[in-house]
């Protein structure tokens, strides 16, 4: 999210802009072939064996999955770990 | 930290616990029954906080907290929260030494403590970073 700032507005020091700090994290479409499932990320944390807070930051591009989780998540999907993440995004 | 299934939290909550089960019984022992208590204390938090965030409803922070790990994203960032942990100490320790060596007396016993922590910790640092490589 972009912010207003002036000259003495020392927050923007502080606080890293998001296209910062995701730069160096994957797109995926997690969020929206488990919409297409319809199912909760709960469900799909329980169904890989990890938390509810994964998948969520998977899905918001603050986590890489490592790529075993990456391939679990594929083969969940029945797609190609290339097609599910996007690391030229 | 790895969980076994029957034990129902990490090895490193279960060592703690046990740890200070047997400081426990050394002090009631000795008749040190306040401090007993105390301890028993600890070791009941520690073994509720670890089943706490072993249970589902805890938040990652909690699990984190409590050295549960529950998947590859937790342990990452324990790793990584620990390793900051282990700069600060590196750092304060340093500080310590210096103030140490500036203000004591030159035959105090303290100098012991300073110059084992400096080298235990330098030691430690390089033994991780080999562990670490051979690892990765």
């Amino acid at each position: 999210m972009a912010r207003m700032t002036s000259p003495l507005d020392m927050t923007s020091v502080l606080v890293m802009p998001d296209h910062v700090k995701y730069a160096f994290h994957m797109q995926s479409r997690v969020r929206e072939l488990r919409l297409q499932q319809a199912l909760s990320q709960q469900a799909l944390a329980q169904a890989l064996g990890v938390s509810r807070q994964t998948i969520n930051a998977i899905e918001t591009g603050r986590y890489d999955p490592s790529l075993t989780l990456a391939v679990q998540l594929a083969r969940h999907f029945e797609t190609t770990v290339e097609e599910l993440f996007d690391v030229d995004a | 930290m790895s969980t076994r299934r029957w034990l129902r939290m990490s090895w490193w909550n279960a060592v703690l616990a046990l740890v200070v089960l047997a400081g426990a019984v050394a002090m009631a022992v000795l008749g040190r029954w306040l401090v007993a208590a105390i301890f028993l204390a600890v070791v009941v938090l520690v073994v509720a906080s670890a089943v706490y965030a072993r249970s589902g409803r805890a938040s990652d922070l909690t699990r984190l907290n409590a050295v549960e790990y529950l998947d590859e994203r937790d342990r990452a960032v324990g790793t990584q929260a620990f390793a900051i942990v282990g700069v600060l100490a590196l750092v304060l320790s340093m500080l310590v030494f210096i103030l140490g060596t500036a203000l004591l007396e030159p035959d105090s016993p303290m100098f012991f403590v300073l110059w084992g922590q400096i080298i235990v910790l330098t030691i430690g640092w390089a033994v991780a970073n080999l562990v670490a490589l051979r690892r990765s």
